[in-house]
């Protein structure tokens, strides 16, 4: 009788205890019936025996592990002393450069080592705003005017081109009018030449002597301000730069020497021992 | 048990020589358990090397019970990763072979100096026969039958270690077995006189 699949794992499971009580005593009345399930179990039985006894073997090395096996990198005391140093440094590299930059804005030491135009952009916002307004006022008198007088030159052109259409009484009156005005005998004056020389009055009266139509004109414009000194050069706090190098920036160039050199040296170190 | 926990939570911060006294420990019964499964010793040794960086990679997975069940399914991975990769490779032989490519008789990692040498033959010749055997199994088969016949652990455990069912434990195993027996009946000579009955009624 041939065993079932069923019946072998049934056999090899009962060997190990692994049937359930019902399972194992239904198995147990069929093997005192059957010799060949019996048979089956015993060479099971054997079979498992003789794998229990299996030789354990010596092994071949031991498998510790090492840093590198597992990806851990190794430092050496000088390595991770090196480093701290540097670390240690660069804290009080920070340190002395807040310190360094600190005195500088408070003391105002960055105002002597400016250009002047740069001078609008230290100062506060509020403080250059004010400045700009009259300078800005002035700017605008000053277009004002000078559209006045582009008017007054276009009103002496249009007079002029009335006298080209009356030439010979214009002639006359302005001889005349050289003759009480001027020491210009037999001297002829081209239409051009006399434009000229009226614009050239008027800004003359408009900047040094005005005559009463002029002022009565520049009456209407706002006297011209002047920008008022908010920061005279003589009251600006300077500090005068001692030649050579401070204290503070030596201590920063020897931190920063030091870092650097902590850094290689845990590098090199590094690098020699792998 | 409370040191090798010990150790464990020392491993788990780090140390890694609190790992190796857990290796040291452990060591033999996972390199038995690689040449069972794979049977092949170079192959056994890397798979076990594996393992243990594996475990100690893994280690902070580990949520306590049995440490060597945890350990025991590691290994068996790392075994069907090593039986794969060495599938697709050229085979090396099952035993030791010299420079002439003869099969060494007497491998150092066999030797005990304290054997007597008849006693080192029969069990050389054990070891031998098993591993033949074992060898004829699928790879499957030949783990669940290495967990629970010659590492003794229950059906529970193992399947645990091979992440499978125990119906599928209790077949594969009455299966290997029964492969094992057919096998073991012809080396029954080589066998020790105590454990030459299989076959016989």
């Amino acid at each position: 009788m041939k065993i079932s699949k069923r019946d072998w794992t049934h056999l090899s499971s009962y060997l190990d205890g692994e049937l359930s009580q019902r399972e194992s005593q239904r198995l147990e009345e069929r093997i005192k019936k059957d010799p060949v399930l019996r048979f089956a179990l015993d060479e099971l039985r054997q079979t498992k025996k003789i794998l229990k006894h299996t030789p354990r073997l010596k092994i071949p090395r031991n498998f510790t592990l090492t840093p590198e096996m597992v990806g851990i990198k190794s430092t050496s005391k000088a390595v991770r002393g090196y480093r701290l140093a540097a670390a240690m440094m660069s804290f009080l590299l920070i340190g002395v450069l807040v310190l360094d930059f600190g005195r500088i804005f408070i003391g105002g030491a960055m105002a002597p080592a400016m250009p002047k135009e740069l001078m609008w952009e230290v100062l506060p916002e509020s403080a250059a705003d004010t400045i700009e307004e009259p300078a800005l006022l002035a700017a605008e008198a000053q277009v004002e005017v000078d559209e006045e007088a582009d008017r007054a030159v276009s009103e002496a052109e249009g007079e002029l081109f009335q006298e080209e259409a009356a030439p010979a009484v214009s002639a006359e009156s302005m001889e005349e009018g050289e003759a009480a005005g001027m020491d210009s005998v037999g001297e002829e004056k081209s239409a051009g030449e006399a434009v000229r020389e009226l614009s050239n009055d008027q800004e003359d009266s408009t900047q040094d002597k005005p005559d009463e139509e002029q002022s009565t004109n520049t009456q209407t414009l706002d006297p011209q301000p002047t920008a008022p000194v908010y920061y005279p050069e003589e009251e600006i706090i300077t500090m005068e730069r001692t030649p050579g190098l401070s204290t503070f920036r030596v201590l920063e160039i020897l931190l920063g020497v030091g870092v650097l050199g902590f850094m290689f040296a845990a590098w090199f170190k590094n690098r020699r021992k792998s | 048990m409370v040191e090798l926990q010990d150790q464990i939570k020392k491993s788990i911060a780090g140390d890694l020589d609190a790992f190796n006294q857990i290796i040291l420990t452990f060591q033999s019964r996972v390199y038995n358990q690689a040449y069972r499964i794979i049977g092949e010793p170079d192959a056994a040794a890397d798979a076990t090397q594996e393992a243990f960086i594996s475990a100690y990679k893994k280690l902070h997975t580990y949520r306590g019970g049995s440490f060597k069940s945890w350990l025991l399914r590691i290994v068996s991975n790392a075994c069907y990763d090593e039986y794969r990769r060495r599938k697709r490779q050229p085979t090396v032989p099952l035993f030791p072979e010299g420079d002439d490519g003869e099969e060494i008789d007497s491998p150092a990692w066999l030797e005990d100096p304290d054997e007597k040498p008849e006693e080192y033959l029969q069990r050389q010749e054990l070891s031998q026969a098993i591993q033949i055997c074992l060898n004829r199994l699928d790879i499957e088969f030949r783990a669940i039958v290495v967990l629970v016949d010659i590492q003794g652990l229950d059906y529970a455990s193992a399947a645990k270690i091979i992440d499978s069912p125990l119906g599928t434990v209790k077949s594969r195993l009455a299966r290997a077995r029964k492969n094992l027996k057919d096998c073991l009946q012809g080396f029954k000579e080589l066998l020790p006189l105590g454990l030459r009955q299989v076959g016989e009624v």
